[in-house]
């Protein structure tokens, strides 16, 4: 156990309980779709790194690797009072141990090219010029698993389906589809927080069921087990 | 389309609304949770245990008691030097390493000074300044009446009397009084 620098002890020792189980939370969720990902992305293997039960395995363990110093926080690099950030970027270390893996091959192959993780397990980009003549260009295609590909394609329109007579939910979708915040697709839509705000709500609740079909469809074929 | 959005696969554009958790309530994530099938009131269960014990496992190293001057040592700081680090003065380093200044009157802008001076918790700093006044270390008495030590001082009188600091020092010191603590309350 290493010693903690006193910024982190501090800030640390600020954080209640009640604002652990927040970020826990996020942690949770960002892990289960990170490996939910990895599983749709391979080919039906189990998508979580050796030794970790579940993507709560996996959060818990960033949790430690804080505490007990192994992961030092970068404060420049993640400001602020909390350590969620920095603690996303500590399960995308874990998580890109499963990539690297032998056994991940084919998932590695569906990997931006452009980024690449440092020895602290923190991703960078890196110039395209930087990657192997190899890569560049004639890389293979990544190999798909026709079965799940069909899945996912024939999801998309089944929630495209449950939006279909909400126009607004439906543009919403599609901009948090093309990876913009939620600030940025009221920006676009020209709407006000509590106005944006309203149109996730109603987007969650639609999609609901769909989505913990999606969630638990991963799990049965070997996504992570949450009894 | 936003920059990059052609790498998105399907299962990253359809979860993508679960991206950007930072202003959602505890309820939102939750309700994510039980649409990714967990078992939430458990999870959280397990996770305050969980940080309990780690916090407790932390503690057991990080945060005991420990003497201010002791520890400065330990990181190779001379009793100067851990006066000049800490902004204080020889004279209050020692009389706070014997516990000689009232607890409750030491501002909170000097607990966290020796905290991050010494690499301690402010938590265990405070709960070694919380204890009873102690005799010099080394001291040795002679005389047959068993020794007294001294009354406990306040903070801001023991910077007042303080022959040894500077006067900047000293002003800035000073200056910490309507600081008042929440605990010393």
């Amino acid at each position: 156990m290493k010693e903690l620098d006193a910024e982190t002890r501090r800030i640390l020792a600020a954080i209640t309980e009640e604002t652990w189980i927040r970020y826990y939370h996020e942690l949770v969720i960002y892990a289960q779709r990170k490996c939910s990902r990895l599983y749709w992305r391979t080919g039906g293997r189990e998508c979580l790194p050796a030794g970790y039960s579940d993507p709560e395995a996996i959060a818990r363990e960033a949790v430690t690797r804080l505490f007990e110093g192994r992961r030092p926080w970068n404060r420049e690099r993640y400001p602020g009072p909390s350590p969620v950030a920095f603690l996303k970027a500590v399960i995308d270390s874990v998580v890109s141990d499963l990539v690297r893996s032998e056994e991940h091959k084919r998932a590695a192959f569906l990997e931006d090219e452009t980024m690449a993780v440092n020895a602290d397990g923190e991703e960078y980009e890196k110039g395209i010029a930087a990657t192997m003549a190899y890569m560049a260009g004639f890389r293979p295609q990544a190999p798909v698993d026709p079965e799940k590909a069909a899945y996912l394609a024939e999801m998309v329109e089944r929630m495209e389906a449950k939006l279909a007579d909400r126009p607004d939910v439906a543009t919403y979708f599609q901009y948090s589809r093309e990876g913009y915040r939620p600030a940025e697709i009221g920006r676009r839509m020209g709407l006000n927080i509590e106005s944006t705000y309203q149109l996730k709500q109603v987007l969650v609740a639609r999609l609901k069921p769909l989505m913990q079909e999606l969630f638990t469809r991963g799990r049965e074929k070997g996504n992570g087990s949450h009894a | 389309m936003k920059r990059g959005e052609s790498k998105r696969d399907d299962f990253e554009k359809m979860t993508g609304w679960m991206e950007h958790t930072e202003g959602a309530s505890v309820e939102e994530l939750r309700e994510m949770r039980r649409m990714m099938g967990h078992d939430v009131e458990r999870s959280e269960r397990e996770f305050v245990t969980f940080l309990g014990s780690l916090k407790a496992s932390h503690a057991s190293t990080d945060t005991k008691p420990v003497g201010i001057l002791a520890v400065g040592a330990e990181r190779g700081l001379s009793l100067v030097q851990l006066a000049n680090a800490t902004e204080l003065s020889v004279t209050l380093i020692t009389k706070l390493d014997r516990r000689l200044i009232i607890f409750r009157s030491i501002p909170e802008w000097v607990l966290q000074k020796l905290s991050e001076v010494l690499g301690r918790a402010r938590e265990a700093v405070g709960d070694y300044l919380r204890q009873g006044a102690a005799f010099a270390a080394g001291a040795e008495y002679h005389a047959d009446e068993a020794p007294t030590l001294p009354e406990q001082q306040d903070f801001f009188e023991a910077v007042l009397a303080d022959k040894t600091i500077s006067e900047p020092r000293r002003k800035f010191l000073l200056g910490l009084r309507s600081e008042l603590r929440e605990e010393s309350l």
